[in-house]
C-alpha cells in the first residue's frame, strides 16, 4: 500500500488533491440512498487505509461510536414502520426504522471518512496559500487552528496529569466543578502559548505578504484526477437537482432499491473515491514493469549504439 | 532587549533614546529559546517557500534560495520531514536556517542552545560560528551559559537590571567577571579553574582544553585533587523498577527496554543522554503517565498504577515545561494552593514567610506565566518541596536557569535529601549531574548501571565535562573546577 501511496503523491500535484477532496465531501453529502451510501461508505473506507495516518487508530474508534450512537438514538426517536424486527418495552425496532438509523449513522461515518481522507492527503501551506489570496485575517486563524488545537489537546492532557500530583486532598466540588476549574487552567495556559505565535508570524516575514504566483505542472495523472473530479461533481449536482439517488428519509415508506440509475451513480462515485489508488497502481505498475527493466541497468541502452 | 534591535517584535513603547540602525528591518533575523512551535507549515521545505513567498521571491529564486540553504545547513534529507519527526537539534537548525534564507545582515540569538542536549549544542554553536566567519554576518547571542559560545565571540557584555554593566573584549571581560563574586559562576569550568589555580598563561581568555591540559601538565606539582562529591548512603529501598519496557507504537522500537533499578532513601539520581532516548518517556512512565507494556514498578512496596492515588502524594513531577504545573494567577495563589493541600486554614502570612524564605516575595502578585524561564522553575521547585514528596522526580531542572540560580538549587535538592527524600532528575548539563549520587547513561532503551559521577564520568571519552577532558592525563578524576586545588 505504501509503494501506491507514493505513486500517487509523486504524480500528481497539490491543486488535484484538494479538487479530488471537495468531490469526496460532495458525494458523501449528496446522496442518501441506502445502496449508495453503502458503496461510498466501501469506498471511503478503503480509501482510508490507502491514506493512513497515524493517529488513525483512535480516529477509527472515534468513527465507530458516532456510528452506534447515531444507530441508537434514530432507533428510539424513530420508531416508524410496519415491518417489525424485534421488540422490548418502549423500542420497536422496525425494518424501516433501523434502515432509516443506518442510513444516517453510515452518512455521518462517510463524512467523517472524507475529512479524514482531506486531512491525511491535504497540505496546511496549500490551504494557507489558497485563503491569504483574499483572507489574509482567515488564513491566520486557519493557521492557528490547525497548530494549535493538537496543542491545547496536549496542554489539557498534561495539565489533568499533573494536577493530581499538586492537588493531593478531597475537596468536595463535583467531578464537573473540577473539570471546569482544569479547563480554566488550561485556557489561562493556551494563551500563554499563543504569545509567541504573532513573533514567528513578523520573523517569518507574514506581514510583508503579497500575492504569490504560482506554476502548476500537470502531469497525465493529474489530468485524470482533474477530469473525474469535475465530471463526477457535475454528475452528482445534476443527480441531486434531479432527486435521484434520494430516498424520503426518516419515512415509514424507506425501503432499500437498487435501479440502472443508482448502480450507475454508484459506479461513478465509486470510480471517482478509489482514483488515487487506480493511479498509484497504474504508476507502480508502470515502474515494476518499464521504468525498472530500462534504469536497473544501461545494457540494453548501450547495446542499441553498438 | 534583543527585540528591541528588530522593530518589528517590539512590544510597549520606547519611552527614552532611540534605536539608530542602518539596516533594514527585514535583513535582521531573530530566533527563539523555544525549539516547538516555530514552524508555520508543516515540514521545512514548506517553511522555506512560505518565508520566501512573503518576501515576494519567484517560484525559480525559491528554488536556488532552498537549494542553497539546505546544502549549506546540511539539512536535504529534513526537508519533508514534519515537526513531529524533526529532533530538538535539527528542528533548531531548520529555525537557524530559515532565519538565514533571506541572507540578513544581523542574526539575532536568543538563547538557540538551551534546550539542546550538549553534543546537539556544540553542533549548532559550530554552525553559528561558520556563518559569522564565512558570511561575514553580525551575530548578537543571548546566553545564561559561557561555556561554549564564548569561543566564538568577539565582544561580551553584561545586562543587569535593564542596563549594560559591562561590554569589553572577550578576554577583559572574562578577567573582569572573575573579581566579581556573583558573575564568577557564569564563568566556563575552564576558564573558572585556571583563574581560581592562577595558572599563568600568556595566552588570551577563553583557554581551550587542549591549552589547559598543558597548563596542568606544568603546574601539576602546584595542584592537589579534591574530592566534594557527596557521599551516597546506604539506606532503606523505597522504589523498585523491574524489567520495565515501554513503546509508542506496535511497530516503533522500544524507548524503555528491559530496564531495572531501585531508588533508595535519601539518595539522588540523574540520567544523561542525548535527546530522544527516552529520558522524560522514563518519568512518565514511573510515574503513570504512560503505562509501560510490561515491567512492575513498586513504591514502598506497593505496585504503582495510575488508579493508586498513593503515587499522586508520594512523588512530584518537575515537568520540563514548570508552566504545566500552575494553577493560579500570581505567585502568591500558587504557593498558597500547595501549602492549602496540607492545612486549609493557612494564614496569608504563613504564605509571605515561604515565598521570603526562598527569595520571591517580590514577585507574589506577578502571574507565575510572566516570570522569566528559570523563575518558573524555581517557583515550580517550591511547589514540590512544599508538598515534601518521598520522590522528586526533575525533568531537565537546569533548561534556561542562569548558573547562580542552578547553584541555588542544588542547596534546596540538598536539604531535600537531608530529610530523607530522593531526587530523580534527567539532565543535558553533566556539570549538573555531578553532584548527584549517582549518574547513568541512556541510549536506545537501555540505562547503564547507576554509578557514582567520578566512577561514571572518569572512563567517558566524549560524554564528559570540559574539566574531565582537559585535565584526564593529570587528574583523572576531576570533573569540575573546584576538584582542583592549588596546594
Amino acid at each position: 500500500m505504501k509503494k501506491i501511496y507514493s505513486g500517487f503523491k509523486q504524480s500528481v500535484n497539490n491543486f488535484s488533491i484538494l479538487v479530488y477532496l471537495l468531490s469526496i465531501i460532495l458525494s458523501s453529502l449528496i446522496f442518501n440512498n441506502p445502496v449508495i451510501v453503502l458503496v461510498i461508505f466501501g469506498a471511503l473506507l478503503l480509501m482510508s487505509f490507502f491514506a493512513k495516518r497515524d493517529d488513525s487508530k483512535s480516529y477509527f474508534k472515534f468513527a465507530l461510536i458516532i456510528f452506534l450512537t447515531t444507530v441508537l438514538f434514530n432507533l428510539i426517536i424513530n420508531q416508524r414502520g410496519t415491518n417489525i424486527i424485534f421488540q422490548i418495552p418502549f423500542i420497536m425496532v422496525t425494518r424501516e426504522s433501523l434502515l432509516n438509523a443506518c442510513i444516517l449513522a453510515f452518512s455521518f461515518v462517510n463524512l467523517l471518512l472524507a475529512f479524514y481522507i482531506y486531512d491525511a492527503l491535504t497540505n496546511v501551506k496549500v490551504i494557507f496559500d489558497l485563503m491569504s489570496r483574499g483572507l489574509r485575517s482567515i488564513a491566520i486563524v486557519f493557521i492557528l487552528t490547525i497548530k494549535f488545537i493538537p496543542k491545547i489537546i496536549e496542554i489539557f492532557r498534561n495539565t489533568s496529569y499533573l494536577y493530581k500530583f499538586r492537588s493531593t486532598k478531597k475537596t468536595g466540588k463535583s467531578k464537573l466543578s473540577r473539570q471546569m476549574d482544569l479547563i480554566e487552567i488550561v485556557l489561562n495556559k493556551a494563551v500563554a502559548n499563543f504569545m509567541n505565535v504573532s513573533d514567528v508570524l513578523i520573523t517569518k516575514g507574514y506581514n510583508n505578504r503579497g500575492k504569490v504566483s504560482k506554476k502548476l505542472y500537470s502531469t497525465k495523472s493529474d489530468y485524470v484526477v482533474l477530469s473525474v473530479s469535475v465530471i463526477a461533481v457535475i454528475f452528482n449536482i445534476s443527480m441531486a437537482i434531479l432527486k435521484i439517488g434520494k430516498v424520503d428519509f426518516g419515512s415509514s415508506t424507506v425501503n432499500m432499491f437498487v435501479d440502472k440509475n443508482i448502480i450507475i451513480i454508484s459506479l461513478i462515485n465509486l470510480i471517482m473515491i478509489v482514483i488515487p489508488i487506480l493511479i498509484g497502481v497504474s504508476q507502480y505498475l508502470w515502474w515494476k514493469l518499464y521504468v525498472s527493466k530500462i534504469t536497473a541497468s544501461n545494457m540494453p541502452t548501450a547495446k542499441n549504439f553498438r | 532587549m534583543l527585540k528591541q534591535l528588530k522593530p518589528d517584535l517590539i512590544v510597549g513603547d520606547i519611552t527614552n533614546g532611540n534605536l539608530d540602525c542602518q539596516i533594514d528591518d527585514k535583513n535582521i533575523s531573530y530566533i527563539s529559546q523555544f525549539v516547538d512551535n516555530q514552524m508555520i507549515t508543516e515540514c521545512a521545505r514548506d517553511e522555506f517557500n512560505f518565508i520566501l513567498e512573503n518576501m515576494g521571491y519567484s517560484a525559480d529564486k525559491r528554488h536556488m534560495k532552498i537549494a542553497e540553504v539546505a546544502s549549506y545547513f546540511g539539512i536535504i534529507d529534513l526537508l519533508d520531514l514534519t515537526e513531529q519527526e524533526l529532533s530538538g537539534g535539527q528542528k533548531q537548525l531548520i529555525n537557524l536556517a530559515s532565519a538565514l534564507i533571506l541572507n540578513p545582515d544581523i542574526l539575532l540569538l536568543d538563547e538557540p542552545t538551551s534546550q539542546l542536549d550538549p553534543i546537539a549544542a556544540e553542533k549548532l554553536i559550530q554552525m553559528i560560528h561558520k556563518i559569522n566567519s564565512e558570511l561575514n554576518m553580525t551575530i548578537v547571542l543571548v546566553e545564561h551559559s559561557l561555556e561554549r559560545n564564548v569561543f566564538f565571540a568577539n565582544r561580551l557584555a553584561i545586562v543587569e537590571n535593564g542596563s549594560i554593566m559591562m561590554d569589553e573584549t572577550v578576554d577583559a571581560a572574562l578577567r573582569k567577571m572573575f573579581q566579581d563574586d556573583f558573575y564568577k559562576n557564569y564563568l566556563s569550568q575552564i576558564d573558572r579553574s585556571c583563574m581560581e589555580l592562577k595558572l599563568k598563561s600568556d595566552k588570551e581568555l577563553p583557554l581551550s582544553n587542549r591549552q589547559f591540559s598543558k597548563l596542568l601538565t606544568q603546574n601539576k606539582n602546584e595542584i592537589k585533587y579534591s574530592n566534594i562529591s557527596s557521599k551516597s548512603k546506604k539506606t532503606d529501598e523505597v522504589l523498585s523498577v523491574k524489567k520495565l519496557s515501554f513503546r509508542f507504537d506496535f511497530e516503533s522500537k522500544k524507548l524503555i527496554d528491559y530496564v531495572s533499578f531501585q531508588l533508595n532513601k535519601g539518595n539522588s539520581y540523574c540520567i544523561v543522554g542525548p535527546n530522544g532516548v527516552g529520558k522524560s518517556t522514563m518519568i512518565r512512565v514511573i510515574t503513570q503517565q504512560l503505562k509501560q507494556q510490561s515491567g512492575r514498578i513498586k513504591l514502598d512496596g506497593n505496585n504503582v498504577s495510575s488508579k493508586n492515588n498513593d503515587i499522586y502524594q508520594k512523588m512530584f513531577v518537575l515537568p520540563q515545561n514548570p508552566a504545566l504545573l500552575f494553577v493560579s494567577d500570581t505567585v502568591f495563589g500558587e504557593v498558597e494552593f500547595q501549602l492549602k493541600q496540607k492545612n486549609p486554614n493557612i494564614m496569608s502570612q504563613q504564605v509571605e514567610l515561604i515565598l521570603q524564605q526562598y527569595d520571591m516575595l517580590e514577585l507574589k502578585d506577578t502571574s507565575p506565566y510572566d516570570l522569566s524561564g528559570g523563575q518558573q522553575e524555581f517557583l515550580a521547585l517550591i511547589i514540590g518541596l512544599i508538598k515534601e514528596p518521598e520522590i522528586l522526580f526533575l525533568d531537565e531542572p537546569t533548561k534556561g536557569l542562569d548558573p547562580n540560580m542552578v547553584l541555588k538549587l542544588n542547596e534546596l535538592l540538598e536539604d531535600y535529601l537531608a530529610t530523607g527524600g530522593i531526587v530523580f532528575a534527567n539532565s543535558h548539563d553533566l556539570v549538573f549531574a555531578t553532584n548527584f549520587n549517582y549518574v547513568s547513561l541512556m541510549f536506545d532503551g537501555k540505562l547503564s548501571e547507576f554509578k557514582q559521577p567520578v566512577e561514571f564520568f572518569k572512563d567517558k571519552f566524549f560524554y564528559t565535562t570540559e574539566i574531565n577532558k582537559a585535565s584526564r592525563d593529570s587528574f583523572p578524576d576531576a570533573l569540575t573546577w573546584n576538584n582542583l586545588k592549588k596546594i
